[in-house]
């Protein structure tokens, strides 16, 4: 179960790239095993949290009869992925300018400790806000079909 | 369900049947003082039957008896619109709808052979009887044809409309009375048709023929009647117009004559309402025919109000009994009752402010709710229809849709009754006095500003306009067939709009 957005956010690797991902499932340097915090669950709560709640502000608070239609609820789905896409590099690119990133998984080092490449760049980061705005794409669809029918001007949006 | 029979004599007659019948459509309801509504049966008696005003008046009855057959009412259901049923029925006996009565020998003659002057004759030479009916009709009289009605011509109507106890509609009419039923009589008092027919019909009413099968309660019955006192006036006639009858100058000599005349002789009817007005507008001049298309007026409206109080009217109140003298029905003695209507303001365009407030807590609200949905459906049901533009979820969940918006239902009935009441309203308006409630012609963003004289409740964040009736559509569940879940979720909306959302209506 803990591992559900993880796995999600895994079908997405090619985006971001295994280090960051490495990362994100909270590997720890020092102990060489996942022992921090798993980044992609947080990340996964707040995209989920984000999605539910605009699925929410959508079918309950605007609940317009001029904004009912497959359009404006397009119109939301976007506002959603945009808002999770920043979310998402937001929460990574903080770990990355704040050095959080383990060293180990950062960085690619020769034994003498030189530094051979550099794993992770902050387009990475950026790289794992579109991942995650994908993924809040497909949460917002799933909220909307959950929460939609007892919606009075909305529930037949999107379809 | 008990009937209330309603005599519509001539054009005013007519007019007044089309403002009862609007009335009804917006859920104005004709009942009696326990709550249940009468059935109406309507009956023109108007040799005229071309008139544009008696064939609007029959088209719209059509109209709105092909919507009510498909709406159903009982407890768990809230609508109002179209509440009471119109039999249109009775006087055929069969399935086939007419509401005339039939009047014998009228049509391509003239009033001097109808009496048979030319036959007045002993030994070639014109008799007693001839001479007589010369000092009585005029060379002018004598010549009038009579398909067109009697132009202003009372003395010749009373002759003619003698005749319409004998008819067979007449005779069904009296055979499908029975106990509780009701009668009324619209007539005005300044013309021909409505002037001459009322007396006599009353009569004829009173003192039914006993061989007549249902005689006996018709005598028995209660009547109420309006008598409407001049409230237009029409153009003089082109100059070159000799043969034209019709003159309104007389309008006012001929009410006197005939009120003296009620004064004296009319006391068999339980209710007697009067309503006139002393501001007149100009109708183009017509004799009759298709031409004789009068504009809907306030007075109209008022005289349809009469029948709904005379319907409330307790049973104790209008007792009649048999007058053992001449076995005809006579009121009790002091249980005849004069009735008049007033507003409270004097002005010129009446708005519902203007009305007493027994009067507008009684038509404001119906009328309003009605008109709303008339205007959705003139402005917005194309939007939010099934797969509108705009589509709303009422119309996805109920499948009202194109196909519905073309069925015969919506697309000729509804439409017909919605056209006619919006025509009615504006019509209204632009008679003298005009009864102008409403600003027909705002725009869509100003949708709840219609009702003049009330200001709409504001709500800054909340949908608005359409939207909020939308809103308000959106959020009714109701059961039953397509048609009567279409009326009653507007009936519903509407009520929710101008009782709470917008208006404090009651």
């Amino acid at each position: 179960m803990n591992d559900i957005f993880a796995n999600i956010y895994l079908w997405f690797e090619g985006f971001y790239g295994s280090s960051l991902s490495e990362y994100l499932w909270g590997y720890n340097c020092a102990t060489e095993d996942y022992s921090n915090p798993q980044i992609f669950k947080q990340v996964g709560l707040m995209m989920s949290g984000i999605s539910l709640g605009i699925a929410l502000v959508y079918y309950y608070v605007i609940n317009h009869p001029e904004f009912a239609q497959f359009r404006h609820w397009f119109i939301m789905l976007i506002i959603t992925a945009v808002i999770n896409l920043f979310a998402g590099w937001g929460w990574v690119y903080s770990g990355f300018i704040n050095g959080e990133i383990g060293d180990c998984v950062m960085y690619a080092r020769e034994a003498s400790g030189s530094i051979i490449s550099q794993l992770i760049y902050a387009s990475d980061c950026w790289m794992f806000g579109v991942a995650n705005a994908i993924v809040s794409i497909g949460f917002f669809c799933i909220f909307s079909l959950i929460v939609k029918w007892k919606s009075s001007n909305a529930g037949h949006s999107p379809f | 369900m008990s009937k209330l029979y309603v005599f519509g004599i001539g054009g005013t007659g007519s007019r007044v049947l089309k403002s009862l019948t609007m009335l009804m459509a917006a859920g104005v309801k004709v009942q009696n003082a326990a709550g249940q509504c009468y059935e109406i049966v309507p009956i023109v008696i108007d040799p005229d039957h071309a008139a544009a005003d008696l064939t609007r008046t029959v088209k719209l009855m059509r109209d709105y008896k092909k919507v009510r057959s498909k709406l159903t009412f009982n407890n768990a259901s809230k609508n109002a619109f179209f509440s009471n049923e119109i039999n249109l029925t009775v006087l055929s006996g069969n399935e086939t709808e007419n509401i005339t009565m039939s009047l014998q020998d009228t049509l391509n003659t003239n009033f001097k052979t109808y009496i048979g002057l030319p036959l007045m004759r002993d030994e070639g030479r014109e008799n007693a009887n001839y001479a007589l009916a010369s000092m009585l009709f005029s060379a002018k009289n004598l010549g009038s044809t009579m398909d067109v009605g009697f132009k202003g011509n009372p003395n010749i109507g009373s002759v003619v409309l003698n005749q319409f106890s004998n008819s067979q509609e007449f005779i069904k009419f009296a055979a499908s009375f029975n106990q509780g039923d009701r009668i009324f009589i619209i007539s005005s008092i300044f013309g021909g048709t409505g002037a001459s027919g009322f007396p006599l019909l009353l009569k004829n009413l009173r003192a039914i023929s006993d061989e007549i099968n249902g005689n006996r309660l018709i005598k028995v019955a209660p009547i109420g009647a309006v008598s409407v006192l001049p409230y237009f006036k029409v153009e003089p006639a082109a100059a070159d117009d000799k043969k034209s009858q019709i003159d309104s100058s007389t309008f006012i000599s001929k009410t006197k004559a005939a009120l003296s005349y009620y004064d004296k002789n009319m006391n068999e009817a339980n209710v007697l309402y009067y309503v006139g007005d002393n501001v007149f507008d100009h109708y183009n001049h017509s004799e009759g025919g298709a031409e004789q298309r009068n504009n809907a007026h306030f007075i109209e409206l008022i005289s349809a109000l009469a029948i709904v109080d005379f319907a409330q009217i307790q049973d104790e109140l209008l007792i009649t009994n048999i007058d053992p003298n001449n076995n005809n029905g006579v009121p009790d003695f002091g249980s005849i009752k004069y009735k008049e209507f007033g507003i409270r303001d004097e002005t010129n365009e009446i708005i519902f402010s203007n009305l007493d407030t027994s009067t507008r807590e009684l038509i404001e609200k119906p009328m309003t709710q009605f008109v709303l949905f008339c205007k959705y459906l003139n402005e917005h049901i194309h939007d939010s229809k099934k797969g509108g533009r705009n589509q709303q979820t009422y119309a996805i969940d109920n499948n009202f849709d194109d196909l519905f918006l073309r069925s015969v239902f919506y697309q000729s009935y509804l439409n017909g009754v919605k056209t006619a009441y919006l025509e009615w309203l504006e019509e209204m308006g632009d008679n003298k006095r005009a009864f102008k409630p409403y600003e027909l012609k705002l725009t869509e963003k100003k949708l709840f500003e219609l009702v003049k004289g009330e200001k709409p409740r504001e709500n800054i964040f909340g949908a608005k306009n359409y939207a909020l009736f939308d809103s308000a559509l959106n959020k009714q569940k109701t059961t039953g067939e397509k048609e009567q879940k279409f009326i009653e979720m507007f009936y519903n909306a509407t009520e929710k709009l101008v009782t709470k959302e917008k208006f404090n209506m009651r």
